[in-house]
Parts: C-alpha cells; structure tokens; sequence
C-alpha cells in the first residue's frame, strides 16, 4: 500500500459511530478511560513529563539519550547562561516539563555574541534570557507548574532524511501498548513549523508500516498530502534505517517507565543511531490518521496473544510480523 | 472495574421517590402553574444594645389584614410583646439584661394584596398637633396660609398644599416637618408629616400611613404617604410621588399614625430591613397542605430558607446542571474549553444579564486583554508581574464599559463585579500561548468551543422554570448525578471525532 486510502466508499458526511467502530478507530474516551487510566499508574506520570527525570531513568538503563549541556534551575542563574554555554555553538532550549515541542528553542549556530536560530533569525542575550525565564515561571509546562530549564545538544539528521526533513530533525513517534510497538510515524519538520516536528505546527507525519519500516504517505494538517510541501517528495515508500533498533528502544522503556501506554519519540542522530527523545503518557490519536488504520485491532491483539509476556526481541519481532500480515490483506 | 450501574439505579430510583412522594402525597404540583399573588415577607433587625431596657418597637400588619398567614417571630435574647390598637399592630422587642446585640426576625406569609377600606370617620388625632406633625407651629401655620391664593373650598386647599409640597419642596436627607419647612427640602416622611402639618393647619383631617410595597426584592423601603378626609371619605394622597385620591398599588398597610413605624430606644449600630419574596405556587399548595407544623417536610424541600438566603441558592443549585452541560460538551460532543468551569462561572456571572450582550461584554473583555497582552509582550516582563498587570487592565477595562453603558443608558447592568476575572485573566492569557504554539485556528476553536458550553449554560441558568423546578425538588440532582456517572464511563466516540476521523471509517461489510 503506497498512499493512504483517501475516503473508503462512505457517503461523505454520513460517517457514523458504527463506521468508525469498524475502522477500529480508537477515540479520545476509550483511550483516557480503557487504556491510559488502566495501564498508566499517576504516580509514574513524572517519570515522563520531567525530562531530567526520563534522561536520568535512560542513562540509568542504558538507553540512548542526546547529551546534556546544563540544567538550569532558577532565575538567578539565568545570569551565568551566556557563560555556561560558551563553548556551544548549537544547542537545544527546552523545558523539562513541556508538552507538544511548546517552548523548545532551537539555536544553530552564533553570530558574534548573538544566537542564530535555523530559520536564520537572531536572538542576543536577553531574549534568550527572557524565554528561559518565562520556562522557569512556568509558562510552557503541564499545568503552568514552575518549571526548569534544559540545555541539551543539538542532533542531528541522519542523512537518510535530508530531502524529506527541512530545517529541524525529524522524529519518530511509537505507540507502545505494555511493551509492544503498536503503531508508528515519522513527523517532518518543514518551513512551517520552523524546524520543529510538531504537528500543530505545521510538521507533516508520515505513517509507519511496522513489518518494513517504510512510509505510507503523508498528512498534513488533517489532510493526506503526497510530496513534502517545501521539497515536493514523494512521501511515501522510504525506509527507516536501522528499524528494528529504532522499534527495540520504545518497547524497552515500559519497563523503564512503568508506563503501559506510552508514546515514545525517537530521533535517528547521524552520529549516535537511535536517541530518545522523549515519552509521553497521553499520546495523541492523529498517529491513527497518518497511518490510515485504527489502533484497537492492534491493541486488542496484543492483548489477546499475550503478547507483553514475551522477552524484549519477541515482543518486537511479534509486532513486524502482525503488521506484515494485515499488508498483506489477512483479516 | 467496578460497576457503576447499581449506584446509578439507586439514585434514579431514590429520584423518581421523592419526586412521586412530593407529587402525589403532598400534592406540590409538578409542572408550574401561574404565580399565584402570594408572597412571604421578613422583618430583619441586628443592633448594638447601648443602654440597659434596649428596645425596638416595629409596626406590623394588623392581624386581621386579609390573606395574612403563618406569621412566625425569631428574637433570641430578647422578649418579645405585641400591642394591638384599633386598627394597627406593634412589635415590642425588649432586649434580654446583660446581652450585647438584638437580633430578631418576623415572616409572614400574604396571599393577595387587598387594602382595607377606611372607615368613614375621623378622631381627634387626626386634626391635632403632635411632635412629629406639628400643625401649630407659626411656621407651619404661615405657609399654609400663604399658600391658600384664591382657593374657597377645603378639596381647593388641599390641592394648594399637594401642589405647594410637591413643586415647591426638594428631596433631601431625612429630617423633620419643621426642619424639612425651613430647608425647603427633606426625605420623604420629612415631606408627608410636612404636608399633613399644613393640612391640619387648615382644620382638614389628615394622617400619615406607612405601607410597604409588596415587590420581590431583600431590601424594601417603606412608603410614607397621607389619608385626608374630604367629603366624607378618606382620599389617599401622595404628595412625593404624586398621587391624588389613588391608593398606591400593591403595598401593605402596615401603620396609620403620627409615630414612625419603627421606634428604637438605648440601640446603637441598627441594620434593619424587609424582604420580599415571591411564592411559588408550588409553596404556595405545600404551605396549605401541611398548615404549621412541616416536621420531616423541611428537611425535604428548601422552603424553610429565609428568603434573603432563597434567592442565592436558586442560583447554586443550577450550577450541578451547568457541570452537567460542560461534561456533555466535552465528551459526548467534544468540544474543546479553555478551562474545565470557566463556561460555568462566566454563565453564573451574566444570569442577570441579557444572554447575548453579556457575552458579547466578555468576549470584547477577552479581545481587550489579548491587545493589552500583546503589548505587556513587548515590555519584557517577568511572568507574575505581567500577569497581574493584565488582570489589572482587565478589571479597569470593565469598569470603563460599566460606566460607559450606565451614561448612555444602555442595558441593563451586568453583574460585572461577579464575572470571574482571574479566571478570564488565565482564560487570555492561555488564549494568547495557544495561538503561538497552536496557530491561531486551534485557539479560536478552543474560544468558540468554550464560549457555546457558555452560552448553553447562560441559557440554562437564565431559566426561571428551571430554577423554580430545580429548588422544589432538589432530589432531581440524583438523575444529575446518575447521568454523571454514566458519562463518566463512556466509552465512545466524540461527535468531533466522527469529523476528525472520518477517512478511516469502514462501511458495513468491510472494504
């Protein structure tokens, strides 16, 4: 399957409930109340939404993480950022405790004293200083909590995706369900979303066929899309390097986590392979979109061959095959 | 996970109960009928005892005033006496020795507002001078006198005096017959014991009466006006508002006679005031139904609130229903809000006021606080601080439309001091993050979505039924609760997600 089925033969606007339990689309109720409240335990929320911590638990696990540059705690030492990053020239802004990319500034390089971005625009001290302290205030954070600062390494592409990923790196995000890879898709940044890989943003998402690693088209702002809006390639039939890597690292981290639903984004550095970039205990629903498949056959199936009883290389191997046959046309 | 199902029968099943018990039993009805012309009214007086013998005397409707019923009285640490004169009623309330304060109450009920009629006769006081009405002061006698002009009959004089008190004296602040003569301006009693002054000057019997308007509302004024006796009757004559020979409409006598209708002695700091409060037909049945003694009935129904405390909890009791609406919206529509309540609070703020400008009035306040963001934006500010600025500018920007609106008279007023600002504050402030981090679409969708659940809610709370239903049968908030519960387990799609996710959607019998 090269594109996404566009429309099956629904009579446009009489899309009913029942169509969509056939689609075995999963909706926002059911994934808050049969999944996300089942297999995620409250108290294991920090462990993903506190970045310092999920870098921590990796390192501890030996899972692959971008390199810490600082980490900045309050507003007085705001005052010595300027020295504490000056033997980087390109480095990641973030908030350890945002969601959705909000407030990650990227820099790529220096222009005198002042902070290039990759769009080209510049920032001098100050304005780096105020974003970092609006991070500190809380600003950017799950519920507007105070909040610290992360410095990390800038990655970079590996070059499999220079023609598909413009001005940013582009992640991959995995659906993992009790140690299983359940769905995935790669999000593109482009012009739009100012080199982040954020669909809200502008980014476009290309959905995964688990068995090969290969794109199935594109969607972009709700829409399914062929080309890359800004380089005009053909989304769809490329290939993940190092898949099964890639797939290995998510479906370790439920055990890092203590998270049964997570949603694992991954990054294919050049140098470094796959690097978690970060999880996320409430995934959204839209990787469903750019996959152009429902999420409950697959949830269900693991549920049903128990598969999360099986070790790590199992467990992944299972999932390629299942998808594989679904390709292939086997109810 | 546990089932909720037997909770959510007992609660329809303990609903459906009580309501049948109410209905069927005690016979409220269940679907309104037209307000009967009942009312229950309190007396309401707190005061500081300053001397020893504290004392309050209030005027009271005569007891047999038609459609008077289930008078009740409330005077802890005080004794309480009743004076009856022919044809007027007084309150005695003696503070008890050794107690601080004076508190008391008094409630009745009124089924229809009839006056009764005067009787064709005078007495000596109503032709003679007293100390509240003094008719042969030499002022008074002067500027009855000097008024008089060419008039020859007695219904000539009197229109000399009404016009004379009318045009000629101002409204002032409360002061006396003689005072309010040589200011030419006085408060209302000020004029009427004026006019009756001059009248009595003339030889014409005249005296003064106190009703109380019979009009929802917790802080009644009194109404002071006069009773002159020409050709043979008793003609009621307003000389503040300006009414001759017309009754006012709709008020309750409650005194006839010089003395003001409520005497303090030894008391200091006196708060006091009427309520009224109009009673339902439901109460109305129920009150006939159970006469005096209501017994386990008070603990089912919420008529035994005092009025002044009825009017705010009609309000509340709508706010379970509002919850309601917000988690219908959320997800079985799945609308996005900004904020869980927020639709809520501001529905609750703008009851009062017309539904459509009171949210138009906040949507302008949001837009006002977006420019007002913008531009803190550019301030580079620490975040509290530029929080705190915006809801400063907020708060200023609602008062310079609530000043606006009353100078060209525009509208009704909004009960603007209750809309939620730190909530529209955070509400403006989320609004502008999300337009940076989620485009401009997505934020607009999440200020229309929040502001349908709102207008939903207005529209819900600006029902008068509802209300009406809702507080005489506050066990309806089991089915509020049930329904709840179920949402709660919910396990379908969102009407939205029929849109988001419509190109997966399979047709009967697979591809």
């Amino acid at each position: 399957m090269a594109a996404i089925p566009d429309t099956f033969e629904t009579s446009g606007w009489h899309v009913t409930a029942a169509g969509l339990r056939r689609g075995g689309v999963l909706g926002m109720n059911a994934r808050n109340l049969l999944y996300i409240d089942r297999w995620n335990p409250r108290d294991r929320y920090p462990t993903v939404d506190d970045k310092v911590r999920t870098k921590t638990l990796a390192i501890a696990a030996g899972v692959p993480v971008p390199p810490l540059i600082a980490v900045v705690e309050s507003q007085g030492a705001l005052n010595g950022l300027h020295t504490l990053l000056a033997g980087h020239a390109e480095f990641v802004v973030k908030p350890a405790q945002g969601a959705q990319g909000n407030g990650v500034l990227v820099i790529s390089g220096r222009d005198g004293d002042r902070y290039v971005r990759p769009d080209g625009t510049r920032l001098d001290r100050a304005d780096l200083a105020y974003h970092c302290s609006g991070i500190l205030a809380g600003l950017h954070s799950l519920g507007g909590r105070l909040d610290r600062v992360l410095v990390e390494e800038r990655l970079h592409t590996s070059p499999a995706f220079d023609d598909l990923a413009v001005g940013g790196v582009p992640d991959l995000r995995v659906i993992v369900y009790r140690g299983v890879p359940a769905m995935a898709m790669v999000r593109l940044p482009t012009v739009a979303s100012r080199g982040r890989a954020n669909l809200h943003q502008g980014a476009v998402a290309a959905g995964l066929e688990l068995g090969t690693g290969k794109t199935i088209g594109g969607l972009l702002d709700g829409r399914s899309v062929e080309k890359h809006p800004d380089t005009g390639v053909v989304l769809a039939g490329r290939e993940i390097p190092r898949w099964n890597d890639v797939l290995t690292l998510a479906a370790s981290l439920t055990d890092v986590f203590g998270l049964g639903y997570l949603g694992i984004d991954v990054v294919l550095d050049r140098d470094r392979g796959p690097v978690l970039l970060e999880a996320n205990a409430r995934p959204g629903l839209g990787i469903q979109l750019a996959n152009g498949s429902g999420l409950i056959p697959r949830l269900e199936a693991i549920d049903a061959e128990r598969v999360h009883e099986r070790p790590l290389a199992e467990r992944v191997a299972w999932s390629r095959a299942w998808s594989v046959s679904k390709t292939a046309g086997i109810p | 996970m546990r089932s909720i199902l037997p909770i959510v029968v007992a609660c329809v099943v303990g609903c459906a109960a009580l309501v049948a018990y109410k209905v069927l039993v005690v016979g409220i009805p269940l679907f309104p009928e037209p307000p009967p012309d009942a009312f229950v009214v309190e007396w309401q007086l707190s005061a500081r005892v300053r001397a020893p013998q504290a004392r309050a005397t209030v005027a009271i409707p005569a007891a047999s005033t038609p459609g008077l019923v289930d008078e009740s009285f409330a005077n802890p640490a005080a004794s309480r006496a009743i004076r009856v004169r022919p044809g007027r009623r007084h309150l005695v309330l003696t503070a008890d020795d050794g107690s601080a304060a004076l508190r008391a109450s008094y409630r009745f009920g009124l089924r229809g507002v009839l006056r009764a009629t005067a009787e064709s006769r005078t007495d000596d006081a109503d032709l003679a001078p007293s100390p509240d009405v003094p008719s042969d002061s030499p002022a008074v006698i002067a500027a009855a006198t000097a008024d008089l002009g060419t008039a020859t009959t007695d219904t000539a004089r009197v229109r000399a005096q009404y016009d004379f008190v009318l045009d000629e004296i101002a409204n002032g602040t409360p002061s006396t017959a003689a005072d309010t003569l040589a200011a030419r301006a006085g408060d209302a009693s000020g004029r009427v014991l004026l006019f009756v002054a001059l009248l009595r000057s003339l030889k014409v019997p005249a005296r003064v009466v106190w009703s109380l308007p019979v009009v929802e509302g917790s802080a009644t004024r009194l109404h002071p006006w006069s009773e002159v006796f020409l050709d043979g009757r008793w003609v009621a004559v307003d000389p503040v508002s300006g009414r001759f020979d017309e009754a006012p409409p709709h008020e309750l006598d409650l005194a006839r006679g010089d003395a003001p209708p409520l005497r303090l002695e030894g008391l200091d700091d006196v708060t006091t005031r009427w309520s009224v409060v109009r009673m339902s037909a439901r109460e109305d049945a129920t009150a006939r139904q159970l006469q005096g003694d209501r017994g386990v009935f008070d603990a089912l129904s919420l008529d035994g609130l005092s009025p002044t405390n009825r009017v705010s909890f009609r309000v509340l009791l709508l706010i379970p229903l509002g919850a309601l609406l917000v988690s219908l919206f959320r997800n079985l529509v799945g609308l996005p809000t900004f904020g869980t309540f927020m639709p809520v609070l501001v529905a609750l703020a703008l009851r009062d006021a017309p539904p459509l400008a009171g949210l138009a009035f906040v949507l302008l306040l949001v837009a006002a606080g977006l420019a007002t963001r913008w531009v803190l934006d550019r301030l580079r500010l620490l975040i509290v601080p530029r929080l705190s600025l915006l809801l400063t500018a907020l708060i200023l920007a609602s008062t310079s439309a609530a000043l606006l609106a009353e100078k060209f008279g525009t509208g009704p007023s909004l009960s603007v001091a209750l809309l939620p600002m730190v909530v529209l504050t955070m509400t403006v402030e989320r609004l502008s993050l999300m337009v940076v981090e989620e485009g401009l679409p997505n934020a607009l969708k999440a200020l229309a979505g929040t502001f349908v659940v709102a207008a939903a809610c207005v529209l819900v709370f600006a029902s008068d039924r509802l209300q009406e239903l809702v507080f005489h049968f506050p066990e309806l908030h089991l089915l509020v609760v049930a329904a709840l519960l179920v949402l709660g387990r919910y396990t379908g799609y969102r009407v939205t997600e029929w849109l988001r996710f419509r190109t997966l959607s399979k047709p009967p019998g697979g591809t």
